[in-house]
């Protein structure tokens, strides 16, 4: 399986940092919802970027510069995962009638979701980070 | 690998080399500017605005076109 290994060395750690003050920083929910949103953003970005390459040949070797059709079906079934979950949560951290425990349960799945459309796009070496 | 394979893969390489370019940039603009606004938001103990989600949502809107869009 050919493979682009994107040069995104910067962002280290810096994904995981991100997560970390998204829990942890003192915010609100709505807050936490938008940083993750952002963060989630910042995941999707390289990911498209490698989408937007030609697709790979069925011959083709790792110094083809191109995107591979299992890895493209792959990081789109994760972000619709993803974006349910940030969508999710943005109704209900914007519902002023939405109770405490809808909001943790909400909060927990976006983090949970965007936390693993990391993983995904990382598998792939489409992210840096640990 | 032969030296004309090496020659090859570097000439595509710098074919794609701005998009990965912008991939790269538009991945820390996003972190950044979203850990600037939340920033704000914290320090002005505000939620966000109906302006800044819509930005925001905006953002995803169009890279999810992308990526989903052959």
């Amino acid at each position: 399986m050919a493979r682009l290994r994107l040069p995104l060395g910067w962002s280290r750690g810096l994904f995981g940092a991100l997560l970390f003050l998204a829990a942890c920083a003192g915010q609100n929910p709505a807050q936490k919802v938008f940083e993750l949103t952002a963060v989630y953003n910042g995941v999707l970005n390289p990911v498209v970027e490698y989408e937007s390459l030609p697709r790979c040949p069925e011959n083709a070797d790792a110094l083809d510069v191109c995107s591979n059709p299992d890895v493209v079906r792959a990081v789109r079934k994760a972000d619709r995962v993803a974006f349910a979950a940030i969508n999710g949560a943005q109704a209900v951290v914007r519902n002023p009638s939405s109770s405490e425990d809808e909001v943790n349960l909400a909060l927990n799945a976006a983090e949970e979701a965007v936390i693993r459309f990391r993983q995904v796009a990382r598998s792939f070496n489409l992210v840096g980070g640990n | 690998m032969s030296i004309a394979q090496i020659v090859a893969f570097f000439t595509k390489l710098m074919d794609w080399a701005p998009l990965i370019q912008a991939g790269v940039e538009g991945a820390m603009e996003a972190f950044e500017d979203g850990l600037q606004k939340v920033k704000v938001m914290v320090a002005e103990e505000r939620d966000p605005t109906e302006q800044e989600w819509a930005e925001l949502n905006a953002k995803t809107a169009e890279l999810r076109n992308r990526l989903h869009t052959d």
